[in-house]
Formats: structure tokens, C-alpha cells, sequence
């Protein structure tokens, strides 16, 4: 067994402890009322070990790194969870038993992505999909916590962005590929406008922020031209100041963003708490079970990271900026080693987009950016952000291992 | 009771967390210094077909007639920098460096290809036994 696999299988063990640790306080804590509860929590770590154990059978090649990365996540998620909402905690591990099944299903799928772009009429077929899911929740959709971004079926909610983010991405790499003069770039901006347009108008502003500096970030990607990139973002600034004049709930959240001060009891009331909980916790932390995290709006979803700070201090709260920031490399370097353009593209769009969701709710919950309601991957309460987070990492990781495994047999040439 | 164990505890946590982090740092340092243990001696052997000389495999080896390379051929048909082998996981992968007379394996001429045990290398006019 050579050093780097030893390291790893170290670094599981870290996170294995940390399980054990945290939640036998938990459980002495607030103790479970079901013993269901106990059991499920007893297969996380089992799972994270089959997991780990599969991907090295399987993939030999592949990117482990996001196998023991995401367990790190996704724990830290599962404690915070249990400690402020102790009913989501069974749905939350299947969830993430069912991200790690898509995570292998979607490293083979696009083991071989090379029939995603030779898809017939395949740009056309992406942004209808893309477009369709996105409309899908402005006819059908059911305003939850002031967007309106879910679908209802027989009770389970889902969120039709998360799975458009990955098809959009597909759509974006293969509409590059090939077009890159000025002409397509226009089109390619009149309909990203249209997609950042639809978003707004469900109030999901998070997700219309995404889709608009991905794209940005991609067209400079493939045609390195500063232009394009400062008259991106020209228009984002521009279409910022209409929307903050013409759209009440943008307003809202710039106001409380320029003075939380102003109204603590009302509009300011999530970013304040979220503030005070940060504020508590100073560098360790105020203990497991020792904070009052459940004084923060939705702490399960959107404001996870703020009730981490509180509870682990601000200490916790850089590691696991540090872990995205590590995922963010593994992400760059499989765009870097892919095979074809077509690849690299796909790698560098999915992971620029799972990297701008990061900033966006961590910059929000900190008051350095507005808030905007979207989750952090792999830690925040959300079946539809967990299952497609992993999908998008087995994409990476597919794309990775076919890089690695392909067996090019050439003809003689002569 | 529960105050103080907490207490205590958030210290070894905070802890735990920097110690899987520096593990996960020390993987990335190994793998941007390519220190995935490249002069690192595997079991697998590479010995010409004349039986005269055996060579033991590095984690990645290189294959040539200059006298950079790992494993030197002394032919007139052998590029200067003409093949590499790697190992990736427990599989051995031979990658072409663009020679000017190619590489093959059991005689199909190969970009990159797994390599198993038993298989011929030809490089040049010189045949190779892979042993693994």
C-alpha cells in the first residue's frame, strides 16, 4: 500500500471519530426517542465505508478524494441537522445512500461522454430540457419560504433547478465547443438573460445568479476575451440596479444587506440572527449542544453554515470552506487532464457552478454578499441539492476515469 | 455533566477536523510534487525477449535511447524518449511518446494502452517481455 492511499484511508478514520465523537454527545444531548433514529445513524458510517471501499474497486483511477470529502460534509451536515432538527435526520442518510448511488451511476454514465455531444440536435434538446424544468415550477410550482421553485409530487418536494443546473452545464459546453464568434455569444447571452428573467420572477434570485456567472465564466473560459467578461457583468449590474427598483423582495434583501440594523424584529430578522450566531460562537465554538441555533430561520437548509459556526466556532466554519476549496481543485484538475475540449468544458462548468452555489450562500449567511436562498451542497437539509451535488461530482469523477482508462488501440499507420 | 464534556470535547473536534484537513492536504502536496511515489520500485519487471537483461519497473518509468531515460535501449530504431509505463491503482498503462518508429503491444501499434502480464513491448526492433 503506497503513501497517498494510506493518507486517505487516515483521513476516513478523522472522519470517522469525529462521528463517534459528536454524536455520543448528541445522543446523551437529547436523548433519540425512537430507536430507529440510532439505527440509521449507525449505517452512515457503514455506508461511507462500502462507499469508499466500491469506489477504489471499481474506480482505481478515480477521484477518491471526493469520496472522503463529501463523507466530511455530509457529516458535519448530519450533526448540525440532528442537533437543530432531529426529525430530518433519517431522510437526510437516505438521501445521501441515494447521492452516493447516483455518484456511481453517473461516473459510468459519462464514462464515455462522448455521445452527450454527438447527440443529434443535442444543444437543442438540452436547452429545451434546461428551459422546460426551469419554467416547469412557474405554472406548477408552490411558493416555499418566499421563492417558488418546487414541485410537489404525493407529498415529496423536489426542485427542478437542481437537476436544469446539470443539464444547462451539458448545454453550455457543447454550445461552446463550436460556437464561438460573436454572433452565438449574443444568443447564448440573449437566452442565459431569459433564464436569469424566468428565475427572477419565481423570486429565486440564488439560482438566477448561478446560471448568469457560470455562463460568464464559460464564455471566457473558451474565448479568453476580457470584453465579454466585463460586459457580463456590466449587465448583471445593470439588470441588479432595474431589478432593485421594479422587484420588492430585491429590494428587501439589499436593504438588509446595507444595514441589517434597521429592522431586527421583521425584514432583517434571518441575517441578523445569522450574524449573532456566528458572533457567539467566537473561535472553538460554543460546544455541541451548547448554542441556540434554532433562534436562526430555516438553520436546516440555508442557514447550516451559520449554526456550524456557532456550535464548532469560526474555526469549524474555515475547514469546511477549505474542504470546498479542495473539492474546487480536484474539480479544476479534472477539467485540466480531460481528454477533449468537450470535456474539459463539461469539468470546468459543473465545477464552476458547484463553486459559485458555495460562495453564494456562504458569502449571503456572512453579510458579504445579499442573500440569496440557495443551499450548501452535501451539509444543508434538501434532497434535491444533495442528490444532484453527488451527481455532479460522479460526472466529474466519470469524466476523470474515462480519461484515465481509455485503452486507444491504433491501427498500424503504415 | 454534559456542559463540561462539551466543553472539552469541542476542543478534540476542532482538533480532529485539522487533522483530516491536514491529511487532505498532504494528499494534494504529494500529488502536485508528483510525489504519487514515482521512484517508488513495483514488483512489475520489463526483460528483452534475448533474455539478457531483466529491469525492475518504477511507478513511472521511461523508455529510451537517451540517457535520461530509466530504462536505456540502445538502438538506432528507439526514439530518445520513446515510451513510458505508469502505474495507476494496480494496473500498469504504456503510454507512446510520439517515437518515430511507434509502440507495440502484442504487435498492435498503441497511443496508450493497459499492459497485462506477459505481454511483448516492441520498441523499434526490440522485444520486450512485461512481467507483472
Amino acid at each position: 500500500m503506497d503513501e497517498y492511499v494510506k493518507t486517505g484511508s487516515k483521513a476516513l478514520k478523522d472522519v470517522f471519530w469525529i462521528f463517534v465523537i459528536a454524536f455520543a454527545l448528541l445522543f446523551m444531548h437529547r436523548r433519540p426517542e425512537e430507536a430507529n433514529t440510532i439505527y440509521y445513524t449507525l449505517a452512515f458510517p457503514v455506508l461511507i465505508f462500502i462507499v469508499y471501499y466500491l469506489h477504489v474497486r471499481l474506480f482505481p483511477l478515480g477521484e477518491i478524494q471526493f469520496v472522503i470529502l463529501t463523507a466530511f460534509l455530509t457529516e458535519m451536515g448530519l450533526i448540525m441537522i440532528y442537533r437543530v432538527a432531529p426529525e430530518l435526520l433519517v431522510k437526510q442518510i437516505i438521501w445521501i445512500a441515494i447521492g452516493f448511488g447516483l455518484y456511481f451511476i453517473a461516473s459510468y454514465l459519462f464514462k464515455h461522454y462522448g455521445w452527450l455531444y454527438n447527440l443529434k440536435y443535442g444543444e437543442y434538446i438540452y436547452i429545451f430540457l434546461a428551459v422546460g424544468l426551469i419554467i416547469s415550477t412557474l405554472f406548477f410550482g408552490k411558493e416555499i419560504g418566499g421563492a417558488k421553485n418546487w414541485l410537489t409530487f404525493d407529498g415529496i418536494y423536489v426542485q427542478p433547478a437542481e437537476a436544469a443546473k446539470v443539464i444547462y452545464i451539458i448545454f453550455l459546453a457543447r454550445y461552446l465547443k463550436d460556437k464561438r464568434d460573436l454572433k452565438n455569444i449574443l444568443i447564448l447571452g440573449a437566452i442565459t438573460i431569459g433564464i436569469a428573467g424566468i428565475f427572477a420572477l419565481e423570486k429565486d434570485l440564488g439560482m438566477a445568479f448561478l446560471f448568469y456567472t457560470t455562463t460568464v465564466l464559460m464564455v471566457f473560459l473558451v474565448t479568453s476575451n476580457l470584453f465579454y467578461v466585463a460586459s457580463g457583468f456590466g449587465l448583471m449590474a445593470i439588470g441588479g440596479i432595474l431589478a432593485y427598483f421594479l422587484f420588492w423582495h430585491v429590494r428587501v434583501r439589499i436593504e438588509a444587506w446595507l444595514n441589517p440594523w434597521m429592522d431586527v424584529p421583521g425584514k432583517t430578522y434571518q441575517i441578523v440572527q445569522s450574524l449573532f450566531a456566528i458572533a457567539a460562537g467566537g473561535f472553538f465554538g460554543t460546544g455541541l449542544g451548547m448554542g441556540h441555533p434554532e433562534y436562526i430561520p430555516v438553520v436546516a437548509s440555508d442557514f447550516i453554515f451559520s449554526a456550524i459556526c456557532e456550535e464548532f466556532g469560526i474555526l469549524g466554519g474555515i475547514a469546511i470552506i477549505l474542504v470546498y476549496f479542495v473539492i474546487m481543485y480536484r474539480g479544476i484538475k479534472v477539467a485540466l487532464e480531460a481528454r477533449d475540449e468537450f470535456g474539459a468544458l463539461l469539468a470546468a462548468g459543473l465545477i464552476s457552478m458547484f463553486s459559485l452555489q458555495v460562495f453564494t450562500i456562504i458569502g449571503g449567511v456572512i453579510k458579504f454578499i445579499p442573500l440569496t436562498g440557495v443551499t450548501l451542497p452535501f451539509v444543508s437539509y434538501g434532497g434535491s441539492s444533495m442528490v444532484m451535488s453527488f451527481f455532479t461530482l460522479g460526472m466529474l469523477n466519470g469524466i476523470s476515469v474515462g480519461e484515465e482508462e481509455e485503452d486507444v488501440q491504433f491501427e498500424a499507420q503504415y | 455533566m454534559y456542559y463540561i464534556l462539551s466543553q472539552i470535547l469541542k476542543y478534540v473536534l476542532i482538533f480532529l477536523i485539522y487533522l483530516f484537513l491536514y491529511r487532505v492536504f498532504k494528499i494534494i502536496y504529494m500529488d502536485i510534487k508528483g510525489v504519487r511515489r514515482e521512484r517508488q520500485l513495483t514488483s512489475a519487471k520489463l526483460s528483452f525477449l534475448t533474455g539478457e537483461r531483466t529491469f525492475t519497473l518504477f511507478e513511472v518509468t521511461s523508455i529510451g535511447r537517451s540517457d535520461e531515460c530509466d530504462i536505456v535501449i540502445e538502438s538506432p530504431y528507439v526514439s530518445a524518449r520513446h515510451a513510458l509505463i505508469k502505474k495507476r491503482g494496480k494496473r500498469f498503462y504504456i503510454e507512446d511518446l510520439n517515437s518515430t518508429n511507434g509502440t507495440f503491444v502484442n504487435g498492435k501499434r498503441v497511443k496508450v494502452a493497459r499492459i497485462k502480464n506477459g505481454d511483448i513491448i516492441t520498441l523499434g526492433d526490440v522485444d520486450l517481455k512485461f512481467i507483472a
